[in-house]
């Protein structure tokens, strides 16, 4: 076990330093001089010439990277160009709305997907299977921007139920941060829904035609106790690996989300980052991002392998 | 699919009759697939609202005109007017054009450079370890933060959209072709053509490619889907296209500020968007039941 899962953390390390090295680059990829490119138009010689300085612009590209990683491993990501402080800071300043909405989405993804996919399976080819399918399938078709505006319309203008928008921080009131965050959450957990619907009908179809689950019914287990516990519950497993996946999803659905919510986290930096040209902000929020969703989906993987014995570690 | 083959040595005639009876049953078993066919006609639906653009709209989608700005959608305004008084039916018509033309060199030129990885990764194994380490590191950052993230550094313009989601959008056709090869190299027929003195290449591109074909076109369904949605996504974070380009999401991102007194705004577009992306997903669904055999139930 413990071989496994040193395994599967030492399998991250060259995908985050390829990572590493993209984002590196990234500010390369401008036309012409980045710094002058970051400033603007309106920026005179000796600001450009300061920016470069900072940036390490000066020396030349293997000795910039080697300086730009050594400094990112000691979490030295830079200074935001537009905000003057730290981008780690930046960053940690924002994550707690886009972790409390992260959370939430997860679940109330969790909760459609296996729901409709349980629902789907046990009533295998019929209108209601088609219609749980059909339901989760438009999640992946809807903008969950466009889902978003409805729902803040709807909910927000209209009936006056929820914030329109904003955030109302944890310290202040719990239950006025989660009111805030309820509707993006149910947009993001909508829209990422569809897949583990999917996977939830397929491991239930196969596992519901097994003979342990014929036992059961034989044995007199009333069927809401045979779907939902026997069944279930070995059905669930591949659906673990599913929801990891999905973070792709989520977390790159934050971006857009909240914008539409104007929810002030890590999504909304970036966003701002981008119009911003602040490069330091956008080159630590993909790292950031792109080391949450690594680290979340070996997470996974040791909690499948943990959960289900029948996993052999090699 | 290998019996195609052998048949065409034994005769034109036989080979072409075969080939017809084959795509007949393909258009069969696509024709009893309800999400494929539902998917087919709206894709046909937005395919050829954009082609007919310029024949039925009466208006100009950039003609601004103050006189009739916020008009709620009625008589010759069937979707109404946007705060300029753009006409919303035009805009909306036109913007079918923008996102396929971008979903459509998005999935050729991903096709194309996942086509070539992958056939490359599946045959050389130097290629292999330093394209598929690229392509896991493509995968760890969510297509849509990459796109935003290219377009920083990229600029507002058309076909760096294009660029950017091609990027985004690349690793997981590499992926599925890269698959694909690595079982097909050693099937029988790919076997026969080594045996008979064709070079990698001649079978890589001759034999194993019409094979992985059907999984190119899956893919390629579900791509287009998600190039159309992330690029409204990109257009309405103000990213992708320049303003003023009649693009759904740039559309969408006029409209929000309207939400109360002009709700058409947001509420047409929306629509398109959804059409246009549940008709490529159910598109792909439908191929995948009929091309792909371990879902086909006899």
């Amino acid at each position: 076990m413990a071989r496994f899962i040193v395994r599967r953390l030492v399998s991250v390390v060259p995908v985050l330093l390829l990572v590493a090295v993209f984002a590196f680059f990234l500010v390369h990829l401008t036309p012409g001089d980045p710094a002058a490119y970051m400033l603007g138009p309106l920026a005179t010689p000796a600001q450009i010439d300061h920016l470069r300085e900072a940036l390490n612009l000066n020396v030349s590209l293997p000795i910039q990277f080697e300086r730009w990683f050594l400094g990112a491993l000691q979490g030295n990501l830079g200074e935001s160009l537009f905000m003057s402080i730290p981008v780690p800071l930046a960053i940690w300043q924002r994550t707690e709305p886009t972790f409390l909405l992260t959370l939430m989405a997860v679940a109330i993804e969790v909760l459609i997907g296996v729901s409709a996919g349980v629902v789907a399976a046990t009533r295998r080819n019929t209108w209601v299977d088609q219609l749980a399918i059909a339901f989760t399938s438009l999640g992946l078709s809807i903008p969950s921007f466009w889902l978003g505006l409805n729902l803040i319309f709807f909910f927000g203008v209209n009936l006056r139920v929820l914030p329109v928008a904003g955030y109302v921080p944890l310290g202040v009131s719990w239950i006025g941060a989660i009111r805030s965050l309820l509707m993006p959450a149910c947009a993001l957990g909508f829209i990422s829904s569809a897949l583990v619907a999917r996977m939830t009908r397929a491991s239930m179809l196969e596992v519901l035609s097994q003979d342990f689950v014929r036992t059961a019914r034989a044995k007199g287990v009333a069927e809401r106790g045979v779907i939902w516990r026997h069944a279930l519950r070995n059905a669930i497993l591949p659906v673990i690996t599913v929801v990891g996946n999905s973070f792709a999803i989520l977390l790159g659905g934050l971006v857009v989300t909240e914008q539409v919510f104007a929810i002030p986290g890590v999504g909304l930096l970036v966003i701002h980052a981008v119009l911003h040209r602040d490069y330091p902000v956008i080159q630590g929020v993909l790292l950031y991002i792109v080391t949450l969703y690594v680290f979340i989906n070996v997470g996974m993987d040791i909690v499948y392998a943990l959960v289900d014995p029948r996993i052999k570690f090699g | 699919m290998s019996a195609e083959r052998t048949v065409a040595i034994a005769g034109g005639g036989a080979a072409r009759r075969l080939r017809a009876l084959r795509r007949r049953s393909l258009w069969g078993l696509f024709r009893r697939s309800r999400p494929g066919m539902v998917g087919a006609v709206l894709v046909a639906i937005v395919a050829g609202v954009a082609l007919a653009a310029p024949w039925i709209t009466l208006r100009d989608p950039l003609a601004l005109n103050p006189a009739v700005r916020l008009r709620a959608p009625a008589g010759a305004y069937w979707f109404g007017t946007d705060d300029f008084g753009r006409d919303l039916f035009s805009r909306v018509v036109y913007g079918s054009r923008v996102s396929l033309e971008i979903g459509t060199l998005v999935v050729l030129a991903s096709g194309a450079l996942g086509i070539l990885a992958g056939i490359a990764a599946g045959y050389f194994r130097l290629a292999d370890a330093v394209i598929m380490r690229m392509v896991d590191a493509l995968l760890a950052i969510p297509p849509a933060l990459l796109a935003i993230a290219l377009m920083a550094v990229l600029g507002a313009r058309v076909s760096n959209v294009v660029v950017a989601l091609t990027i985004a959008y690349v690793p997981q056709l590499t992926r599925v072709v890269r698959s694909q090869v690595l079982v097909l190299r050693e099937t029988m027929f790919a076997e026969a053509a080594r045996s008979s003195g064709a070079s990698d290449r001649r079978i890589a591109f001759l034999h194993v490619l019409p094979n992985a074909w059907s999984v190119v076109m899956i893919q390629s369904t579900v791509t287009f889907a998600d190039a159309v949605l992330t690029e409204a996504g990109l257009s309405y974070l103000g990213v992708g296209e320049p303003p003023g380009v009649p693009s759904w999401g740039n559309i969408l991102s006029d409209g929000r500020n309207y939400m109360v007194q002009a709700p058409w705004m947001t509420l047409f577009p929306g629509f398109a968007i959804v059409v246009c992306v549940l008709g490529l997903n159910l598109l792909g669904d439908g191929l995948r039941d009929v091309l792909d055999p371990r879902f086909r139930e006899w």
